[in-house]
């Protein structure tokens, strides 16, 4: 009896050492930079891990606009005190470089086939380092307006190449069943993922290699896309407004009817199936893979956004155990519900709260096994304005197609010169 | 006799040496602020712009390199284009500016019944801060859907849309507009309290000789508010030269690098390629133009005095 009370109050002040120790490795404040649009899910989920953890959670958060600057800086100058880092993909080379990020592989060690391989990849470094906790995922994708197809006589499904899309504008020019075929925007930075970009890769173009090599301006398939704006700019097919439109816009243009497909991101092809106020053609509108060229089915352009724990942290036990919080299912789920975003989970792609929720939600979140991310060069940002500029020049018709490859060519080798 | 001088003397003194140590302790808070947001950013700013300064490369450290990254932006064709950019938008956007303020101070100087109403509600464009003007005018000139294409076209004015921001020449005017619109008010206020200032006794007796209404304008009225048309001048030159938030928020400084200022530029290298270096450099050249001016206008106001 002795003995088993001995054994008793042992095993309890063992409990106590675990729990006290446990508290005291989850204690403290973890400092979190975001963006504003995961102000719903912070909303809900710190409070309840603040709780749960008895870990204070402080959130700052800071507009798309200034993340990579605001971001950037921050941890140039030491952290600022952040735990946690909202890396975005359009970002992610830029902010990984720079060595401030904490290897994580082990908060996904023996859990990989949870997450969305493309995504781990993409935030892991050469040396296999994890530096970023999937949060969301995202891709361009084709949208078209049924009615206007109809009105024009063709048949979406038919719809499998980058000529059948040529052949339905010309029908749909032809028919006059809508203004036009396509409101590309051709606005840094919405003229890469939701324009120029995403038809290249779509049309099986490569722009660089892996040592950030130019190219694009010997590969047949980028010409042919880039062909796809000049041709289309001379026969009415793309709408040359998209010259000034960044891709909300073009959501807002395609939202009145007057066009008969759309090219955007995870968010805007659900507002334009889904949310009245922003289109008027929710019903008409339909999901489908971005088309192909002929040897592959379909490809786009992907991003992304993960969470990265800072080396500075002092409190980085507490910081994964909000990240790991914070991505959870349900914080995914709700992400994906309330803000138009996809999952990095890969139970959610077969969510059927999210599949109610969400008009297209199967074609939306399979176009994710057809795509890849953005070439990983530090001076991609700065080369999407030059892109930009040589497809507004196509379409006004100030260049060639070649023309504008060329010149685009001269200008990459001039920002990699400067950047070196 | 003596003593009561010497003790007059000694007790003036020791006023004036209360009243500047009452002085110092009353400037000093803002001398510390001054201190703290002005001068140090400025001389962080340009120690900055002699280094090598490249946030996406913090292995590389922040050596000093002398007069580099001044080579880089003099050498640089964006630079130039640049420069070419703010020297039209400066020249078109300050004379549109002071012509237009000057001309509406003049008509809000005569009077008329609803005159209280009309100048309160001229100010509202200024009250209007500028990224929401920028936003604003984004919807305006919306190509498909945007209001001047709309009113154009049911006046039967226009037989297409235009896509106003998508033109190298439109997209400059239409900053231009944008800009002027915003600015416009101040300006004009200042002009109005300066025609206010002009005694009325000069007018009743110019219109006693007899003068004409562009007489009493060119011989009287300019030249009584030529120091605050200097004034003027001088602040829409050196606004516009550092015009940034309209253009981030309407063009991007597209199409083309058309409406890329130099404000814009120093936008560019220092967040967009993230080289604070070069950007600090950019920035001090910007800031040496201005001064520039600005010592120019002076004079000018000078001479003329």
């Amino acid at each position: 009896m002795k003995k088993s009370i001995a054994l008793l109050i042992v095993l309890v002040a063992i409990a106590a050492l675990f729990n006290t120790a446990f508290a005291k490795e989850l204690s403290g404040e973890v400092r979190v930079l975001v963006r504003p649009d995961e102000g719903a899910v912070f909303e809900k989920y710190v409070p309840l891990f603040e709780a749960e953890s008895g870990v204070k959670v402080v959130v700052d958060f800071v507009s798309w606009a200034d993340i990579t600057s605001k971001t950037l800086t921050t941890l140039a100058s030491g952290g600022g005190g952040y735990d946690v880092v909202m890396i975005p993909s359009a970002d992610a080379t830029k902010l990984m470089a720079g060595g401030w990020f904490e290897p994580i592989n082990d908060m996904i060690a023996g859990e990989e086939d949870l997450w969305l391989k493309t995504v781990v990849d993409f935030y892991s470094d050469t040396d296999g380092n994890l530096l970023g906790f999937p949060w969301y995922s995202g891709a361009s994708h084709w949208i078209y307006n049924k009615a206007i197809l109809d009105k024009a006589g063709v048949d979406p499904a038919g719809l499998k190449t980058w000529d059948d899309i040529t052949a339905a504008c010309a029908k749909v020019k032809e028919t006059q069943a809508g203004d036009f075929c396509l409101t590309p925007s051709i606005k840094y930075p919405g003229n890469f993922y939701y324009g120029w970009g995403s038809i290249t890769k779509a049309h099986g173009g490569k722009l660089f290699d892996d040592e950030a090599n130019i190219l694009f301006d010997q590969d047949p398939a980028t010409l042919k896309a880039t062909k796809f704006y000049e041709d289309g700019a001379k026969l009415g097919y793309l709408n040359p407004a998209g010259i000034g439109l960044s891709d909300y816009e073009t959501l807002i243009e395609y939202g009145t009817g007057k066009t008969a497909f759309m090219l955007n991101s995870t968010w805007s092809a659900t507002q334009s199936m889904t949310n009245k106020e922003l289109s008027s053609v929710t019903e008409d509108s339909f999901a489908m893979l971005v088309p192909g060229n002929g040897e592959f089915l379909s490809d786009t352009y992907l991003y992304a956004g993960a969470f990265g724990i800072l080396k500075s942290s002092e409190n980085k036990d507490a910081a994964k155990a909000f990240i790991k919080f914070i991505t959870s299912d349900d914080a995914q789920k709700d992400h994906a519900l309330y803000g138009g975003n996809l999952p990095t989970r890969v139970a959610l792609f077969t969510d059927e709260d999210i599949a109610k929720s969400w008009k297209g939600y199967d074609v939306l979140s399979d176009q994710l096994n057809y795509g890849g991310f953005a070439p990983k060069i530090e001076w991609f940002d700065e080369w999407r304005m030059v892109a930009a500029t040589a497809i507004q020049n196509v379409v006004k018709g100030e260049m060639t197609a070649e023309d504008a490859l060329a010149w685009l060519a001269k200008e990459t080798e001039q920002i990699k010169a400067d950047a070196e | 006799m003596t003593l009561r001088i010497r003790e007059k003397r000694h007790s003036m003194s020791h006023i004036k040496r209360e009243n500047l140590r009452l002085a110092i302790i009353m400037l000093a808070p803002i001398f510390v602020i001054l201190m703290a947001v002005s001068v140090y950013p400025l001389i962080r700013s340009f120690d900055i712009s002699l280094r090598l300064y490249n946030l996406t490369k913090p292995g590389l450290g922040t050596p000093y390199i002398g007069l580099e990254n001044y080579r880089f932006v003099l050498t640089d064709a964006r630079f130039w284009q640049s420069v070419k950019v703010t020297a039209v938008f400066v020249v078109i956007s300050v004379t549109f500016v002071i012509v237009l303020s000057t001309a509406i101070a003049l008509l809000l100087n005569c009077e008329f019944r609803g005159r209280g109403i009309v100048r309160a509600l001229m100010l509202v464009p200024w009250a209007i801060p500028n990224v929401a003007n920028g936003l604003m005018w984004l919807w305006i000139l919306n190509p498909s859907y945007g209001a001047l294409n709309g009113l154009l076209s049911q006046l039967g004015l226009i037989d297409h849309y235009i896509v106003w921001l998508g033109d190298k020449r439109l997209a400059l005017i239409m900053v231009i507009l944008a800009e002027a619109w915003k600015e416009t008010p101040f300006i004009m206020l200042m002009i109005l309290a300066a025609l206010q200032s002009i005694p009325k006794e000069m007018y009743e007796a110019a219109q006693v000789d007899g003068s004409r209404y562009f007489q009493t304008l060119f011989k009287i009225t300019l030249p009584m508010i030529r120091p605050t048309l200097f004034v003027a001048i001088t602040l829409r030159t050196i606004w516009a030269i550092k015009s940034f938030d309209l253009i981030y928020t309407l063009t991007s400084g597209g199409p083309d690098n058309a409406t890329s200022t130099i404000g814009y530029y120093t936008y560019l290298r220092s967040f967009i390629s993230m080289n604070l270096g070069r950007g600090s450099a950019a920035a001090w050249l910007m800031t040496l133009v201005m001064i520039g001016l600005t010592v120019l206008y002076q004079r000018a106001l000078y001479m003329e005095e």
